[in-house]
């Protein structure tokens, strides 16, 4: 396949930058937009410059001027947006419907992908408030793709491991502890963990595929289909110790939300869904729908006990 | 010379990445401290780690538990902190002094650089309130450190680029201006703008030289000795345009410190010093000091318009 012209909104991110090096490994001409507002963010600014020295275009573009966002699309034939998009943060999400109204008047792209990366939100109209307005807003998102007649490929996730496997989805860490640890219920349904660079690689895969057009991509690589408890396994077995195990029934989880801050509560309706109803992998996938390690063989995904053994 | 085991406190930060990766690039032996807390940040995780597939060792330690410091101190040769080190922070570098406790208690460490990275605070007793705080904490390390009989190198690294150089030595951006520029005076106080990586590669060359103990390095490398209207020079012969140049002078400038917070006035006093006194400059290494580039001719330095290069705008194809 000839290659493509990316352009990546959110790429100082944490999904995104994976996505723009993605896209300038598998060899797309590579565009990302610096938005001025980063102009006082040495952290970003130096990001992005490095992105320059590997090969990427940097386009000059804000959310709040229309023209240079109709500008910057036009350069390209893919947009994909990751604009705040990994789990517990769920601000931002509707800026996007600006660059859908300029992809729109641009008329040239052939694919956009829109900032998921996550649950699939089509799935989740049944999930607690507040932690529904994620969803609620990525299908806000994907109605107006949808009327506008944008083709689009929808990639749903599931979860970063960097998230959720390297602290054995305990929550207020990111590293694995090494003497307790808390299960959800008992630990036994099956959650999907992926290395945020295989995200990258499977999105960037599917960017000009026509099985993907206006399909919903989720990533599912069958040995990355675990349990809480099997990912604890995991953990238990590469550091030679058993853990010290605690038990939290579904009541006893939810009565935590009481008195948190809206962003932990947030946070803890998505644990909710995922590690208490199953529902990453409760579903059969329809036709709507492909998996990526099936569409994909040749991408060698990162499986958990690789994964983890970092943090050893 | 045989490497050496090398502790960096603060490895996550914004010099203190770059040390860890010239540490290791030198060949050294390389521990990063984990705080505890740095559990909670998934940027700072997931950068020790990447610090760990390269080679490095995590090693956990709290700087409120001092025992834990002893036991990270005695596991190196050399000890490198650089607790927010860069310019316009100056909070937290009190926080040394319990390294220097920890280091006095273990007893092996045959070299200490603490954080300084700037100017040398030994120069600015005489500095504008409220910026001379970041040097007062720098000299209360310094004196903590001789007292205790710390065999030190202090780095004067001057002023970083990604802050000094990438916006022209403007305040309020990062980025280069498209067209107007403002000069500091007549803009021809000599600065000296070092590449962030290059001043951790000198940096990691001193640790283990014996020219270096204690001493203060200076890091200028003579190509990198620019004025401020001789670094704009650079950036529009690299662009092709002259920019329209306008000037504020001492007294206005000092006028603007009034109602900006507590931050800002230390940035502007630096400001001050550097562009209007030419503190980077106006004096001669002594018997005390060494300069870098003399030193270590071998290290091939960034000058300033290959450092400028990336930040050209490049043309959109409408």
């Amino acid at each position: 396949m000839g290659k493509s012209k990316v352009l990546v909104v959110g790429g100082t991110g944490y999904i995104g930058r994976r996505i723009v090096r993605a896209s300038l490994a598998l060899g797309h001409e590579t565009y990302v937009v610096q938005r001025p507002e980063l102009s006082l963010q040495i952290e970003k600014l130096q990001r992005l410059l490095s992105f320059k020295k590997q090969g990427a275009h940097l386009i000059e573009a804000s959310f709040n001027d229309h023209k240079s966002l109709v500008d910057a699309v036009k350069q390209v034939d893919v947009v994909i947006s990751a604009i705040s998009g990994v789990h517990i943060r769920s601000h931002s999400i509707t800026l996007q419907l600006k660059l859908v109204e300029a992809i729109k008047e641009a008329g040239n792209v052939k694919r956009f992908l829109p900032s998921e990366f996550g649950l699939d939100p089509a799935r989740m109209g049944h999930a607690l408030e507040p932690g529904r307005v994620t969803f609620e807003d990525k299908m806000a998102v994907r109605k107006a793709i949808e009327e506008a007649n944008i083709p689009f490929t929808y990639i749903s996730a599931n979860l970063f491991a960097g998230y959720f496997a390297g602290s054995l989805s305990q929550m207020g860490s990111f590293v694995p502890p090494r003497d307790k640890v808390h299960l959800f219920g008992d630990g036994t349904l099956k959650a999907i963990f992926l290395d945020e660079d295989d995200v990258a690689t499977y999105t960037i895969k599917a960017i000009d595929d026509p099985r993907t057009l206006n399909k919903t991509l989720y990533l599912r690589p069958p040995e990355n289909i675990i349990s809480q408890a099997e990912l604890i396994g995991i953990w238990e077995k590469l550091i030679g110790k058993e853990l010290e195990k605690t038990y939290i029934p579904p009541e006893g989880f939810l009565t935590t939300l009481k008195g948190l801050d809206y962003k932990l509560q947030v946070g803890i309706g998505h644990f909710y869904h995922i590690f208490y109803e199953g529902c990453l992998a409760n579903f059969e996938i329809g036709e709507e729908g492909e998996e990526a390690s099936k569409l994909y063989p040749e991408v060698n995904y990162t499986r958990m006990d690789e994964y983890l053994k970092i943090y050893v | 010379m045989g490497k050496s085991k090398v502790l960096v406190v603060g490895g996550t930060g914004y010099v203190g990445r770059r040390i860890v990766k010239a540490s290791l690039e030198q060949g050294h032996e390389t521990y990063v401290l984990q705080r505890p807390e740095i559990g909670l940040d998934i940027e700072k995780v997931q950068m020790l780690l990447s610090f760990k597939k390269q080679g490095a060792h995590l090693v956990e330690a709290s700087v409120s538990d001092h025992q834990s410091l002893v036991e990270a101190v005695k596991l190196v040769d050399v000890v490198i902190c650089t607790m927010s080190g860069v310019h316009f922070r100056s909070h937290n570098l009190l926080v040394q002094l319990k390294l220097v406790e920890a280091i006095k208690a273990a007893g092996n460490v045959k070299r200490f650089l603490p954080s300084e990275f700037g100017m040398d605070p030994a120069l600015m007793g005489h500095a504008l309130e409220p910026g001379r705080v970041t040097f007062d904490e720098k000299m209360t390390v310094r004196k903590a450190i001789e007292d205790a009989n710390i065999p030190f190198t202090y780095i004067s690294a001057n002023c970083f680029a990604g802050y000094f150089a990438g916006n022209l030595s403007q305040m309020g951006t990062l980025l280069p201006p498209r067209d107007k520029v403002l000069l500091y005076g007549d803009g021809n106080v000599k600065v000296v703008y070092m590449n962030e990586d290059d001043v951790a590669a000198y940096t990691i060359k001193t640790i283990d030289d014996p020219r270096t103990l204690n001493k203060t390095v200076y890091l200028r490398p003579p190509e990198n000795i620019l004025t401020q209207r001789q670094l704009i020079e650079k950036w529009e012969k690299l662009i092709g345009k002259q920019l329209e140049k306008s000037s504020i002078n001492e007294q206005d400038f000092l006028a603007s410190i009034k109602g900006l917070d507590y931050a800002a006035q230390v940035g502007v006093g630096h400001f001050y010093h550097i562009f209007y006194e030419g503190c980077l400059t106006n004096f001669e290494i002594g018997e005390g000091g060494e300069e870098a580039s003399e030193l270590y001719p071998e290290v091939k330095y960034t000058r300033m318009d290959e450092y400028l290069k990336v930040y050209k705008h490049e043309k959109l194809c409408i």
